[in-house]
């Protein structure tokens, strides 16, 4: 009997293209869109959460928390502000426990470069597919994900970006060298270069290298003048001719990441942070937790808005299915008249609605997935 | 032996708007009988009490089976597998094919099957009735001789003891009706069945020896 249901609803709807097309295709937004919305959200959610957990707290000069949050953890955009280098030395010097500068300023061929340590690879749990991790002066590793996009292999020279042409102080453009690719982390690491914070300085035009300089007749002076070449290139030649010019703990650092060693470091950082008006100790998972809080409400606001859109969708493939019915009315009368029971013609109809169902919930199901990874790669 | 035998049969729909009245009708085995009389005087009421399609008071025994005596299920089930149908305008199903509505009564019924068996027979029902070309074809694509001839496959299908055909020639031209008849003649007659037919038309009436005047019933 349901192999005769099936043939029944099969020829049916098969003879009813566009209907069949229109109710699939709407029933599948019904259930697809609230889906979505909340695999999106609670994608969005873990991927905020992961990495905001994971970073038990940041320092950084006072200011806004969120900005500070989200330039340092995620690097969407620079740390605006850059606490300096005194930040640093500070916290090391009271050995909380790991800790980590995070410098955000730079970019090359519009890929965000991090200026760190080498704790932060280890910290963040991150390894190395391909080459090295950078050692020396100019030597940079890109994220799993983004050298995968671009072909970016080790050896390869990457060109920083300019900051802005109209600061005479800034630096110029320097070529990085490529000594290694990251194993893809799913995390933002996956989409930055980085690098050490000297070269970081050396992008900032802070430690600069040249062509050397005559002294003027054993008088210890030196002739300087814009007609110095001032080197393009971070490499084993140009190397050891850069130079810092000021005191190191002036320099921007951008950001300090602590991994405090136990619970009582984690209370010390907040507490000596606390205060002091110059400085903030941000715990990220709060302010990420601030975040999502919005984006909960927003979810809840368009699952709501998307279950209208279910309800009406569904209440209108109702009327389409009953419609459908009615055009069939004469063939159901044939079917009961030769002697169908009325157990047999409800199946037949039953069929066609859970074959409707049946492609609208894999479609949906195909929508959310396909949703899902493209807002996986977005993130 | 009686293939039909009615006795002290009344039918009336809800309501009481209109009675059917047959105190004593039999058709032999094997006979092409007739229904006739005016519009609206029951002739396919009849129909439907002989299908088993409606239930009335009285005796009404088909083919040695007592249609009162059976549950609404058993009926359905004894006239699927028992009774070939000929509706009014041979209605099929738009959406399947030639073969496929001449299988549809097996697709009805759990306890019948559409096999390689049952697909051969329906292709040698249509080679019979001159449709073997048609097999794929849909009822849009079908003239109305065709379309009928298609509803008389369906109805013998499952190889029934009789035919049941409601107006037959309705709306058919003198030639169109004498070829209709003479087909469902020659079915009734291969595959040795009793044929009822209802009609109001007087040259399908003389066909026959076994009829039953309603409109003087009444």
């Amino acid at each position: 009997m349901i192999r005769d249901a099936l043939f029944l609803a099969v020829s049916w709807l098969r003879s009813t293209p566009l209907r069949t097309t229109v109710l699939t295709l709407g029933l599948a937004l019904a259930l697809g869109l609230p889906a979505f919305v909340q695999q999106a959200a609670g994608a969005l959610e873990d991927a905020l959460l992961e990495r905001a957990v994971s970073s038990p707290i940041l320092l950084g000069r006072e200011g806004n928390e969120y900005d500070l949050v989200m330039n340092a953890l995620y690097f969407r955009g620079r740390v605006r502000n850059p606490a300096p280098a005194a930040l640093l030395d500070r916290a090391v010097a009271a050995d909380y426990g790991v800790t980590v500068p995070v410098h955000v300023q730079h970019s090359a061929h519009g890929i965000p470069v991090v200026g760190t340590g080498p704790e932060y690879f280890a910290a963040r749990g991150l390894t190395v597919a391909a080459g090295r991790l950078p050692g020396l002066l100019g030597e940079v590793v890109v994220g799993g994900g983004v050298a995968g996009e671009r072909g970016i292999v080790p050896g390869d020279l990457l060109r920083s970006d300019l900051t802005d042409l109209y600061d005479l102080s800034a630096g110029g453009a320097l070529g990085l060298e490529v000594v290694g690719v990251l194993a893809a982390a799913g995390s933002p690491d996956d989409a930055v270069i980085l690098t050490s914070l000297e070269t970081a300085w050396a992008l900032d035009g802070a430690l600069h290298g040249h062509v050397a300089v005559t002294e003027d007749g054993g008088s210890g002076l030196v002739e300087a003048s814009p007609g110095i070449f001032l080197f393009e290139q971070l490499d084993a030649s140009t190397r050891a001719s850069f130079h810092l010019h000021g005191r190191r703990d002036e320099l921007p650092v951008g950001a300090v990441l602590v991994f405090p060693r136990d619970r009582a470091a984690h209370d010390i950082v907040l507490g000596d942070f606390s205060v002091d008006p110059a400085w903030q100790a941000v715990r990220p998972r709060l302010v990420v937790g601030a975040i999502l809080d919005i984006v909960l409400r927003l979810r809840d606001l368009m699952t709501a808005g998307f279950a209208l859109l279910a309800g009406s969708t569904a209440a209108l493939s109702a009327v389409i299915l009953l419609l459908g019915l009615r055009l069939r009315a004469p063939e159901i009368t044939l079917m009961r008249r030769i002697g169908a029971a009325p157990g047999t013609l409800a199946a037949v109809v039953a069929t066609e609605v859970v074959l409707v169902l049946g492609a609208a919930a894999v479609l949906a199901l195909a929508l959310v997935r396909a949703g899902l990874v493209f807002l996986e790669a977005s993130l | 032996m009686s293939a039909i035998a009615l006795r002290d049969v009344r039918f009336a729909w809800p309501g009481g708007q209109f009675a059917l009245s047959v105190p004593e009708w039999e058709v032999p085995s094997g006979a092409l009988a007739v229904v006739h009389g005016p519009s609206g005087c029951g002739k396919s009421t009849l129909l439907g009490l002989l299908g088993g399609e409606l239930v009335g008071q009285g005796s009404v025994v088909v083919d040695d089976q007592a249609l009162q005596e059976l549950s609404d299920a058993a009926r359905r089930a004894w006239r699927i597998r028992r009774v070939g149908l000929v509706f009014q305008d041979f209605p099929l199903v738009g959406h399947l094919d030639v073969e496929e509505n001449v299988l549809l009564p097996l697709r009805l019924d759990p306890r019948l099957r559409v096999d390689r068996e049952a697909r051969e027979r329906a292709r040698a029902l249509l080679a019979d009735l001159d449709l073997a070309a048609f097999t794929r074809r849909r009822p849009a694509q079908l003239s109305q001789g065709e379309r009928q001839r298609v509803a008389f496959a369906r109805a013998l299908i499952t190889g029934p003891a009789l035919v049941l055909a409601d107006e037959p020639t309705a709306g058919l031209d003198p030639e169109r009706r004498d070829r209709a008849m003479d087909l469902l003649e020659r079915i009734r007659q291969e595959h040795g069945l009793t044929v009822v037919v209802v009609t109001h038309d007087p040259a399908v009436v003389a066909r026959s020896a076994h009829q039953l005047d309603l409109g003087a019933a009444s």
